[in-house]
């Protein structure tokens, strides 16, 4: 199962928890399987209309993917990473 | 292999004589900058229960280890001293050139003793490659800081800059800051902000600091191979990597929205209505049609998060306006407008106040129902009103425990009466734990944790963890926001001084820092009953779910309880 690594300012709705297995065959349906499992998780990453947040980056398998990229096929060992420049002063 | 910088010096002024010592700086020292060593000496020196305003108490000016040397953004300096906001130990941080200034000089530190006989005197120290000394300064006496700095400017060389308390400082304000002025066109930009260390500089009849560099080399090294290999492999990964701070932290304020750590309404709310017209992308956007950039505040800094903000016709208006101004001098105050927020960070920055303390003290004043919400104007009335020294704006200028006193009003969100800022310790209870056991006080710079689901048996570890590491960075030289972890700096300093720096050693140094400063607090009559947060912390619940801050006692204590290293300590980046 791909695994998704989520990072510490948005592990409150996965209280603390920052890597997951999921059922999924794309970007979103892994998003998606993180969301099922833990509400408001989702909200942090995607805005509404499903764009993604200005302060959340994707990487899948170490390289930076745009939202045209969730619809991007995954393998049962791909990692989707999130990234959250969320800290300062 | 030389042995690495030697010859050092501390420079020691007596204000109430006007004279000046330039001693040896003690070899056993050479791993103490910043804020271990602003931390070592107050505690030898400065007696934890005189009065912060008084000859007594003692300015530390330090750069960190690192900084004069060609290591990336590692310029960075402290200012210490006894704090008259918290009436405890104080280090605040700032970037700009003094520290780098000082360093090529050889000069560790300045500590000032004393005070001017006279308290309408004013006097400046001036440091240079001819010497150190104490010179009238008259003249400049109630100066707001731009235009100080615009003056000396054209009194000194084109390489000199400076470090200046405003009027705030001069009345003695307890949100009084120490402005340093920065690389491009040196304003008096950077701000040791928390903590009122401006009053104490100008409650010594200090008004400015001049360090002239002229010619004086880039430190070297012992070995310089080895730490030209660090300094560019650091800088190699750092720009081929993920450059956090790459848009300036303006740019977190819809990330901090979304985790409710965003304060409205003195802090009634951790969202706000106008987080769109308070995003620091409306800043980097006006840079396309009215000038203006990010920049870096230091020569040799590879972050440059800071931005530099025209206003509507393209002239100059401020620089690093932050994320916690943004917060508490906007979203607090309920003021909508990025450009209202740069007016007051402007006026902040010349009258020299803490924009934090400031912000929450308006903000205080609005929710007492003594001006209005997001009354934008009125706010700034009020900044410049402070430079004025009348009731009002002595209340407001000394900051948010003196204005709920003025107010009567109930809620003050502090601790150790200090501020709280923008990051909330009720959806970050980590975080909230730093403000209640660091001897800083409500300082997110003092180790930030930005992880709302960390589960409580992690808290009092991620909060030590946090503190020795930013302690560690703030001793340094090493800016925050470059990220080094305490493997990165103890690499630094082994090629500095052509030692080895064990794990042990540099978990040793970031501990005493910390121990030193607990110890002067214990001085200063702090007990384990002040390690806590406001009443209104733990009553005004705020988030999604509405969440309190509710960390028992027993783990808050525990962070100040020395656990055995993990992993993680080492490899841990700081966050401020």
């Amino acid at each position: 199962m791909p695994r998704v690594i989520i990072p510490p300012p948005f592990q409150g709705p996965t209280r603390g928890q920052g890597e997951l297995k999921v059922e999924g065959r794309t970007v979103r349906e892994c998003l998606g399987a993180v969301e099922a499992e833990h509400s408001g998780f989702l909200a942090q990453v995607l805005r509404e209309d499903g764009t993604l947040q200005r302060f959340a980056k994707l990487f899948v398998n170490q390289e930076q993917v745009g939202e045209e990229s969730l619809d991007t096929a995954l393998g049962i060992d791909d990692e989707v990473e999130i990234l959250a420049a969320i800290a300062g002063g | 292999m030389s042995s690495g910088p030697s010859g050092d010096k501390l420079i020691r002024v007596d204000m109430t004589r006007q004279s000046v010592e330039v001693v040896d700086f003690p070899d056993g020292w050479r791993l103490l900058g910043g804020r271990a060593l602003s931390a070592r000496i107050l505690l030898a020196e400065c007696d934890p229960a005189c009065d912060p305003l008084g000859p007594e108490n003692i300015l530390v000016m330090a750069p960190g280890v690192l900084s004069g040397t060609a290591a990336p953004t590692s310029g960075r300096i402290s200012i210490g001293g006894k704090s008259p906001l918290t009436g405890g130990i104080k280090e605040a941080n700032a970037g700009g050139q003094p520290g780098q200034h000082l360093m090529k000089l050889g000069m560790r530190g300045v500590v000032v003793t004393g005070a001017a006989p006279d308290p309408e005197r004013r006097y400046a120290l001036e440091i240079s490659a001819d010497g150190v000394r104490v010179v009238p300064a008259d003249e400049y006496k109630g100066m707001w800081n731009y235009a100080l700095c615009e003056a000396l400017h054209q009194r000194y060389p084109e390489s000199a800059s400076f470090i200046s308390c405003g009027p705030a400082g001069e009345l003695g304000l307890r949100g009084a800051s120490v402005a340093c002025t920065d690389q491009d066109n040196r304003y008096p930009a950077r701000h040791a902000a928390r903590g009122g260390l401006g009053a104490v500089m100008g409650k010594k009849g200090l008004k400015y600091v001049m360090i002239d560099p002229g010619r004086a080399p880039v430190r070297e090294p012992a070995d310089r191979k080895g730490f030209a290999a660090l300094c560019k492999g650091y800088t190699k990964s750092y720009l081929g990597g993920r450059q956090m701070f790459k848009r300036g932290t303006s740019a977190v304020v819809p990330a901090a929205n979304a985790l409710h750590t965003f304060p409205y309404k003195n802090r009634t709310s951790g969202r706000s209505p106008d987080v769109e017209t308070l995003d620091g992308a409306r800043i980097i956007e006006s840079f396309a049609t009215r000038g203006g950039r990010m920049h870096n505040c230091m020569t040799g800094c590879i972050v440059k998060c800071s931005n530099v903000v025209h206003d509507a016709q393209g002239r100059y208006k401020t620089s690093a306006l932050e994320f916690e101004t943004l917060t508490l001098l906007g979203s607090n105050c309920a003021i909508a407008s990025w450009e209202d927020v740069a007016d007051l960070d402007r006026l902040c920055d010349e009258v020299g106040l803490d924009t934090i303390e400031t912000g929450a003290a308006i903000a205080i004043y609005m929710d007492a129902g003594r001006m209005a919400w997001g009354d934008a104007e009125g706010a700034k009335k009020l900044v410049a009103e402070i430079a004025e020294g009348g009731e009002l704006g002595r209340a407001i200028g000394n900051g948010a425990v003196a204005t709920g006193k003025y107010t009567g009003h109930h809620r003050v969100p502090e601790s150790r009466g200090q501020a709280i800022p923008a990051w909330d310790p009720r959806p970050l209870k980590a975080t909230g734990i730093t403000y209640c056991t660091s001897a800083m006080g409500a300082d997110h710079t003092a180790g930030l944790i930005v992880n709302p689901g960390l589960p409580l048996d992690r808290m009092a570890w991620e909060s030590q963890k946090a503190q020795i590491v930013n302690a560690v960075c703030d001793s340094s030289g090493f800016c925050q926001f470059l990220q080094p972890s305490l493997d990165d700096i103890r690499g630094f300093y082994a090629a500095l001084y052509g030692i080895p720096v064990s794990r042990d050693a540099i978990h040793d140094l970031g501990w005493q820092c910390l121990s030193d400063e607990w110890e002067f607090n214990d001085g200063a009559g702090f007990t384990e009953a002040d390690d806590k947060l406001a009443d209104c912390m733990h009553e005004d619940a705020i988030g999604d779910p509405p969440t309190v801050f509710d960390v028992p006692r027993e783990i808050i204590q525990a962070a100040k309880r020395r656990m055995p290293a993990r992993e993680d300590l080492f490899s841990s980046k700081s966050t401020g």
